[in-house]
């Protein structure tokens, strides 16, 4: 018995030290900006070479090895970028309101005046640096701009085509779009709303 | 270089028309976002509707740093044949070109690296190992993170506040509570006294014995941490990647502290019963 209480003193003790420990950085009692970096993501660093030399696979490889380093993608401007590729999740079209525009919502003539609007703005762009072979269970790694891996229960959909919109407000203005068909390549192992794009791209 | 974020770090595609004879120069330029389109080849380029009704023109001009790395200035200008897309399914100020135009003018080429950490708390820690490896590296949340949130600011001291008292009373009734529990032993004790031990003997013997099962208590606690951390509980997790060295110092002081405070407390009340 007294053991057991010793026992439930520790751990209370230990979480409540933790807590002031995870307390003690203010960080998170401040107010995020994304004029400079859109994608909010207290896990990211940016790094480039004191010289500004590019950054070689020798150096990603280097970097990977650092503790607490999970991945490294070098299309790190890309990592800023949103990308939608469920229609009715990610995007949908509104027809029949031509003329009326807001951040995302842009008429397209060629579509009969349909807008499309943007949705769920929480995914950004990976690259394929962040995966590795080990990571499908199904296919390829994107070998051509337009290829892309992501998670399907479907193992059937590799190869399929699909429209995939992209909006980046820091580095294109508010309302531009840029829209891509492209292949699916690979399916990934891990469940993830994570779709992984070529370097290219 | 990723296509798609390119025109951050490459210089301006920009489109041409009406020259004027009196400022040498063209009068509508017009910026444009370069994406590749399988399709084209050479010098061929499609810009929306949009775009070609108003400013449409042959001529391209590469506008960009120049040596003096201080000012934009035009670096190269071509005769170019854009035509209208009229199946356009991105928004109006895209430039569609052929590969080969593109990385005339863009190369594949990345100087600056993302880097997903295991948790925030490690920051600084991978800062500095990036520095010593000669790269310049930035958190992009501390970067971004602008002024306090008032509602924020308070949760956190009201946190801060619970835990610290929570560990004052913790240490205050675990004093009271453990000092009634080594009370149940004391017949022990008298029996030790009764074959010939001494008293300042029995004294160590009690906050050994409690030190010893403060760290059988440690050792449990840090194991069961560990096995919550790994089946990804995620308050215990996220409390464990701020356990650095001195946090886990400040655990083993506290509970050594409480140990220590319950077997003395219970030493006094020890040597009165055994004095009389």
């Amino acid at each position: 018995m007294f053991t057991s209480f010793l026992f439930i003193i520790s751990i209370v003790s230990f979480l409540l030290i933790g807590e002031l420990h995870l307390q003690s950085d203010d960080i998170f009692t401040k107010e995020y900006s994304q004029a400079a970096f859109r994608h909010k993501a207290p896990e990211r660093l940016i790094a480039a070479h004191t010289d500004d030399s590019e950054i070689t696979e020798d150096a990603l490889d280097e970097i990977r090895k650092i503790p607490y380093v999970k991945t490294a993608d070098s299309c790190s401007y890309a990592n800023d970028i949103n990308f939608y590729i469920k229609q009715g999740k990610d995007y949908k079209f509104i027809y029949g309101q031509r003329g009326i525009k807001g951040f995302g919502q842009t008429t397209s003539e060629s579509e009969g005046g349909k807008l499309v609007s943007f949705l769920d703005t929480s995914h950004f762009m990976m690259s394929d640096d962040n995966i590795t072979e080990k990571d499908l269970a199904e296919g390829n790694l994107p070998q051509s701009r337009n290829e892309i891996v992501l998670y399907s229960e479907d193992k059937n959909i590799i190869g399929t085509i699909i429209p995939c919109y992209f909006t980046a407000a820091n580095i294109w203005d508010t309302n531009e779009y840029y829209q891509a068909d492209l292949k699916i390549s690979g399916i990934l192992k891990e469940k993830t709303e994570q779709v992984y794009f070529s370097k290219e791209l | 270089m990723n296509m798609l974020s390119s025109s951050i770090n490459s210089g301006e595609f920009l489109i041409c028309s009406i020259y004027s004879d009196i400022l040498k120069d063209y009068k509508q330029k017009v910026p444009l976002v370069p994406v590749i389109n399988d399709k084209l080849s050479g010098n061929e380029m499609l810009i929306s509707s949009e775009v070609y009704s108003k400013y449409g023109g042959n001529i391209f001009q590469y506008r960009d740093y120049g040596p003096d790395n201080k000012t934009k200035e035009i670096l190269n200008t071509e005769e170019v044949q854009t035509s209208e897309n009229k199946t356009n399914t991105s928004s109006s100020y895209f430039l569609e070109t052929s590969e080969e135009f593109y990385y005339k003018y863009n190369t594949n080429s990345s100087n600056q690296v993302s880097i997903y950490i295991s948790s925030y708390a490690k920051t600084s820690q991978v800062l500095k190992k990036l520095e010593k490896k000669n790269y310049k590296a930035i958190s992009t949340y501390r970067i971004s993170a602008g002024d306090y949130i008032e509602d924020l600011v308070n949760e956190r001291l009201v946190i801060i506040g619970i835990c610290v008292l929570g560990l004052v009373i913790l240490l205050a009734a675990g004093i009271l509570i453990l000092r009634s529990l080594l009370k149940i032993r004391i017949k022990d004790y008298y029996v030790l006294k009764f074959i010939g031990m001494k008293l300042n003997a029995i004294h160590k013997t009690c906050y050994h014995e409690t030190c010893l099962y403060s760290i059988f208590a440690m050792a449990a606690t840090l194991i069961v941490m560990f096995i919550t951390r790994m089946c990804n509980i995620k308050i215990v997790s996220e409390i464990i990647w701020y356990y650095t060295f001195g946090a886990y110092l400040q655990f083993f002081l506290y509970n050594f502290l409480l140990a220590a405070l319950s077997a003395r407390a219970f030493n006094r009340i020890l040597k009165g019963r055994l004095q009389v």
